[in-house]
Order: structure tokens, then C-alpha cells, then sequence
């Protein structure tokens, strides 16, 4: 008896994903190291190099800003999320 | 950081234009709309096609993620900005200085002496570079094969102008020993 060969071949209904605290906070981690060695980098170019001094401090304030925004963001969010599980 | 002679004085100092940064932008704008256009399009499949099983509350797991993928474009994105604005020409009136900033950790830095420049060329090519008053400045030195090209610059008439103008008084003031 040959095989029965059914095309196109049926998807998954449900995907399931596995998430760990360490695994959100692995990444957390990962992100803060970034994120700060990027900032660190970026504010001695702007200071060293300099693109005018009020250019300089619109554009890190505004940097600055965003970085502080979203790394609340993941924190808050990342401590709500492993209290959840 | 450019250090400068003593009695030397800037003339014109320029960067790259605003408008050539926006080519750049596209990608970041079209990386933050993704996760947005993918969401809805799952949305709209109202979950007939997969079924996702993730342990925990969702809504609080896609606030994490959509923060750690927006903070990695936000970071990615003043990388890109500060190598873009990091270029930039420096006339003065015994130099003339380009920098030209490849990477966060790659800066070249080309001087000529004003004296050795023989001839500044500027081209504007099109109706957007007209209406913001960008161009490419090209500009020939004495020195074999050295040449400046920079491209996307604001104000290239007027960089032009203050080359040459600092050119015609270096001269004058070496004939007349001054």
C-alpha cells in the first residue's frame, strides 16, 4: 500500500512559546549593556567631535530622552511580566 | 577634534545636509512600522490561521518586546545620525579641512593648505538639491591626485566662495610679503 501524500501539508494551529525570567531578564541585561556602552560612545563623539554645542545638547537631550523612556519601558514591563508567570 | 593654528580663524564651517539624512530614515521608519503592520495583519485574521500560546499575560510580554525592539532602533538610529552629521568641511583662512566620519569608530581627517588649492567645483544637480541649496564641492589641490569630493553638503556656493576668497587674500598677502 502506498503512502498517503497530502499537500499542501496542514500548519500548526497553535504556537507555543516557552518564556523564562531568566530569559527576559537575560535580555534585559543584554539591552542595558548596549544601550549604555552606545550611549557612552555616542556622548564622546558629540562631545569630543562636536557638531555645534546647541546641536550637541538638542539632540542628547533628545537621545537621552528616549533611551531613559523606553529603558523604563522594558524594565517596568519585563518586572510585570515575570510576576505574571 | 580639529585643533587650530594660532591667529587662524574659521571662515565656514558646513555639514551634510538635513535632506540626504532622510534617504537613511526610510529603513528606520519602515523597521518600526514592521511589528505594527504585522500585528494588525494578524488581527485581521482574527486568529483563524495560528493560535499563539504564550504562559503569562501577553499584553505585558508584547510591551517588553515592542520596547526592546524600538530602544535597539532608537539606539541604531543616533549611530546612524552621528556618523551622517559627524562629516563636515572647515574652511579657514589658512586651511581648508575635511572630515569624514565612516563609523562610530572609523574618522578620516583630510587638510590642504589653502595655497595648494587650484580650483573649487561645485555641482547642484536637481530640483530638490536647488531647492534646499545642496551639492557636491569638489576640491583640487596641488598635491597629485588629491582632491576633496564631498557630497550632500549645505551651502556649497557659499563654501566655494569663501575657498576661493581665502585663496585670493593668502596669495595677496604672500606677493606683498605681508
Amino acid at each position: 500500500m502506498e503512502p498517503t501524500v497530502t499537500f499542501p501539508s496542514p500548519l500548526p494551529s497553535a504556537i507555543s512559546i516557552s518564556m523564562s525570567p531568566s530569559l527576559i531578564w537575560g535580555i534585559v541585561a543584554l539591552m542595558v549593556i548596549v544601550a549604555g556602552t552606545m550611549t557612552l560612545v555616542l556622548l564622546y563623539h558629540w562631545t569630543k567631535y562636536g557638531a555645534g554645542i546647541a546641536r550637541t545638547i538638542v539632540i542628547g537631550g533628545l537621545y537621552l530622552a528616549g533611551t531613559g523612556l523606553l529603558l523604563t519601558t522594558m524594565l517596568v514591563s519585563a518586572a510585570a511580566y515575570t510576576a505574571s508567570l | 577634534m580639529i585643533t587650530l593654528e594660532q591667529d587662524e580663524n574659521v571662515i565656514i564651517r558646513e555639514y551634510r545636509h538635513w535632506f540626504v539624512f532622510l534617504s537613511h530614515v526610510i529603513g528606520f521608519v519602515v523597521l518600526a512600522v514592521a511589528p505594527l503592520v504585522l500585528a494588525s495583519i494578524y488581527a485581521s485574521l482574527g486568529g483563524n490561521a495560528v493560535t499563539l500560546a504564550v504562559p503569562g499575560n501577553i499584553s505585558l510580554l508584547i510591551t517588553f518586546g515592542s520596547s526592546v525592539w524600538y530602544l535597539a532602533l532608537w539606539v541604531a538610529f543616533f549611530m546612524q545620525w552621528t556618523t551622517f552629521f559627524l562629516d563636515t568641511i572647515i574652511v579657514t583662512d589658512k586651511r581648508v579641512i575635511y572630515v569624514n566620519q565612516e563609523g562610530l569608530f572609523a574618522r578620516r581627517v583630510s587638510t590642504s593648505s589653502i595655497d595648494r588649492i587650484q580650483d573649487v567645483t561645485v555641482r547642484v544637480e536637481g530640483l530638490i538639491p536647488t531647492f534646499f541649496n545642496f551639492g557636491t564641492v569638489a576640491i583640487q589641490t596641488a598635491a597629485e591626485e588629491e582632491k576633496f569630493t564631498i557630497h550632500g553638503i549645505a551651502n556649497p556656493d557659499e563654501i566655494k566662495e569663501s575657498v576661493l576668497e581665502a585663496r585670493r587674500k593668502s596669495t595677496a598677502s604672500a606677493s606683498t610679503g605681508v
